[in-house]
């Protein structure tokens, strides 16, 4: 069957996977989601420095908090302790939960706090690590993974630029799944360079297409990505390599007890054209050997006889044998070498 | 003119896609453009293996005046041919998909009772 092409043949699935989710309304795992902050995955190196939604009176007020950690509006220790699902909290109560555990830990260096937020805060990554369990990755794999850009965006947050756990951890986490694909995703290997062209291009093609209001050509796409058309087109194919396929597999992908697979269609080496030219470069030597000496060397390299059976063979002695063959191998070495001159 | 063997395997849909894509980035094909043709390709090389044809296909990939021709065959397969005639075969017909995504699809006669699958994709048809 055809592949999907629904995306073109350029499918980052990062910010379009984020988009169509929200659109489609799929629920927030582990808390409200805000709009916009799964997108985010270009911020990744920018730390939450880079926030620039950030509201500064609210980083004010966080920065003062932090600093006094027990004018925090949640006092109550045992508050950690408390085991609250995700859905059951309000947004207001999930961040000030979440800014409570962070300054524990950050401020305090309350271990049992930063396990609290990554347990809190697991659900987000097993949904993010679910849009791209269709890579040929296992889900648990990628959960693992994502799991990874959780702690560190926990380990990393900075108090002080009052944004949201889940804005900082969001980016971290996809950031984390990505550099898995990218460096052992591809069940196909694909060179560094390629895939992050290929990473490049979705940018480029999405910021061309309203930009040009129709479809762009390669030849455009390549100029902006600063790519020549053949890299750009060798990018995008690279695209479809996140799978590879069995060589037992059926041509078409299907089951059935058909048991002709994809190698059989696959060309090899063709040992009879070997065969062929030695045929071709010994025949003329061959012919003047005499009739004893063709048969020694049959038997000997064609038989697979040792010099002591041909011998027996043949009625004379090892020694006699080994001579004949000796002479019938120059013969032939002469022969070649004229053939050669 | 370009001359492709192939199978229809995804490792052969794979070359077909780069040498088309370098022949229609040379006539300025817009990428949907030439992802319609990615589509037409494989949806005719799958049906024409679905078919019984015979597992290796012939291209011949030419550039028309403002778009890329393609010349896919010969094929001898009665039930190929009735896909191509508009015959539903269960959902879409292979004639409708094609006439979907390029401008034109013709079935052309070739020697020994075969057939050719001509089809064309233009910049800025569609």
């Amino acid at each position: 069957m055809v592949e999907a092409h629904d995306k073109g043949p350029l499918d980052d699935p990062s910010a379009r996977d984020e988009r169509s989710a929200r659109g489609a309304g799929e629920p927030a795992v582990g808390r409200d989601e805000r709009p916009g902050e799964a997108e985010r995955d270009d911020e990744l190196q920018a730390g939450p420095a880079s926030d620039g939604d950030a509201d500064e009176s609210d980083a004010a007020a966080d920065s003062d908090a932090a600093a006094d950690p027990d004018d925090n509006e949640i006092d109550d220790e045992d508050l950690i302790e408390r085991v609250v699902p995700p859905t059951g909290r309000g947004k207001d109560e999930s961040e000030k939960l979440d800014q409570f555990l962070l300054r524990r830990y950050h401020l305090h260096g309350d271990r049992h706090a930063r396990d609290q937020l990554i347990t809190m805060y697991l659900p987000l990554v097993r949904s993010l690590a679910r849009r791209y369990s269709s890579r040929g990755e296992h889900f648990d794999d990628l959960v693992q993974v994502g799991s990874i850009g959780l702690i560190k965006a926990i380990d990393r947050f900075d108090l002080t630029r009052g944004v949201e756990l889940t804005t900082y951890a969001t980016p971290n986490i996809i950031g984390e799944i990505k550099r898995y694909f990218r460096d052992k995703g591809w069940s196909v290997r694909v060179p560094r360079g390629l895939q992050e062209l290929n990473i490049r291009l979705n940018k480029v093609i999405d910021e061309l297409v309203p930009k040009l209001q129709r479809s762009p050509t390669i030849n455009e796409i390549a100029e902006a990505a600063g790519a020549t058309p053949e890299e750009v087109l060798e990018a995008l194919e690279t695209s479809q390599a996140y799978n590879s396929v069995s060589l037992q597999a059926a041509p078409n992908g299907e089951s059935g007890d058909d048991e002709t697979g994809l190698i059989d269609y696959m060309g090899t080496e063709e040992e009879a054209y070997d065969t062929m030219e030695d045929r071709t470069m010994l025949a003329p030597g061959f012919a003047k050997l005499d009739a004893r000496e063709r048969y020694i060397l049959h038997l000997r390299f064609f038989e697979g006889l040792t010099q002591s059976q041909i011998a027996a063979r043949v009625g004379i002695s090892q020694m006699h044998v080994s001579r004949l063959i000796r002479r019938a191998l120059e013969k032939l070495r002469a022969n070649i070498g004229e053939g050669a001159l | 003119m370009i001359r492709l063997q192939v199978s229809a395997t995804p490792t052969a849909f794979s070359v077909v896609r780069m040498v088309l894509g370098g022949v229609a980035a040379r006539v300025d094909l817009s990428l949907d453009e030439i992802d319609d043709l990615y589509v037409a390709v494989e949806e005719l090389l799958t049906a024409a293996t679905d078919s019984g044809e015979a597992p290796l296909h012939e291209l011949a990939i030419e550039v028309v005046d403002d778009g890329v021709s393609i010349n896919a065959g010969p094929f001898r397969s009665a039930g190929l041919r009735a896909r191509l005639s508009g015959r539903r075969d269960g959902g879409f017909d292979l004639e409708t998909v094609m006439r979907g995504v390029v401008e034109s699809v013709e079935v052309c006669a070739a020697p020994d009772d075969c057939y050719c699958v001509v089809f064309a994709k233009r910049r800025g048809a569609s």
